[in-house]
């Protein structure tokens, strides 16, 4: 981990000076963890490569926007690039994204555990995740997803250690209850 | 919907579509190639904040030094003035 560390920052001093192939080397390094969390919150895989490519390319050519004098990992600091990229592209696009909340006509009653058609669980699934504020969405996706230790988490969103521990909590019981409100729904109609 | 256990079960299905990442890098390390590097090292000279002092004192002298010279222009034209329109003595 240390290592690593040391050899991002190693690279990164190489692209300040303009060495290409440094750049190539931390792009192929680091490109696939890079676009999982760009995926996990966006969901759409040619989104997620656009803003993968996007940022990649402003370190490029902005390479000192990467502060070296700063204590923080490159990975730390290029999930926070990443996140806030993807976040300010589904604000900005928020009227075109703008879903109905289909769960209703997808859900038809089975327990949500056991729903088999996979399309059906999936949509509901991220439209659930897709609710949630963008800290508790990031929280869960960099640890529950990505495996990412509670302290790196906490350091990529720039909160303590209690709050990251906190919007975790939060996420899982606002999915749970929203789980909850789709059953009490079916349990209506049924008696209905 | 017993507790935070089933919520990760659930989570877990969550489907995960993967990219062809020897593509998209390749993609991401030639456009760069064709993208030149806006800023470098910086090459602004930075001042330490006593050289920034002795500059604003030598400044500060120089603005009264050359305020004091166009007082004495002045006065030495208002002298020629005087000379030679009342006394016509040049």
């Amino acid at each position: 981990m240390i290592q690593e560390h040391h050899e991002d920052r190693e690279l990164i001093k190489r692209i300040q000076n303009g060495t290409h192939e440094a750049f190539s080397i931390l792009v192929k390094k680091h490109s696939e963890k890079f676009y999982r969390i760009a995926f996990r919150l966006s969901n759409n895989k040619e989104q997620s490569e656009d803003i993968i490519q996007d940022c990649f390319l402003k370190l490029w050519t902005k390479p000192n926007s990467f502060d070296l004098k700063k204590e923080v990992s490159f990975t730390t600091w290029f999930y926070r690039v990443i996140s806030n990229a993807v976040f300010d592209f589904k604000r900005k696009n928020s009227r075109l994204m703008a879903m109905e909340d289909n769960t209703d006509i997808i859900y038809q009653g089975e327990a949500i555990e056991n729903i088999l058609d996979e399309e059906k669980f999936q949509t509901i699934l991220w439209e659930f995740i897709n609710k949630l504020p963008e800290q508790q969405q990031l929280a869960l996706n960099l640890c529950f997803y990505e495996n990412i230790k509670n302290k790196e988490a906490a350091e990529i969103m720039e909160i303590n250690l209690k709050a990251l521990e906190s919007l975790l909590m939060r996420a899982k019981t606002n999915l749970k209850k929203n789980f909850e409100s789709l059953e009490k729904k079916k349990d209506y109609h049924h008696a209905k | 919907m017993q507790n935070n256990e089933s919520i990760d079960k659930i989570l877990d299905r969550r489907s995960f579509q993967n990219s062809n990442f020897d593509i998209l890098n390749s993609k991401i390390i030639n456009f760069a190639k064709t993208q030149p590097q806006k800023e470098f090292k910086s090459s602004i000279v930075k001042v330490s904040n006593s050289a920034k002092i002795i500059l604003l004192a030598a400044c500060f002298v120089l603005g009264i030094f050359t305020s004091f010279n166009l007082e004495a222009e002045a006065i030495s034209n208002d002298f020629i003035e005087y000379a030679y329109v009342e006394e016509g003595i040049i």
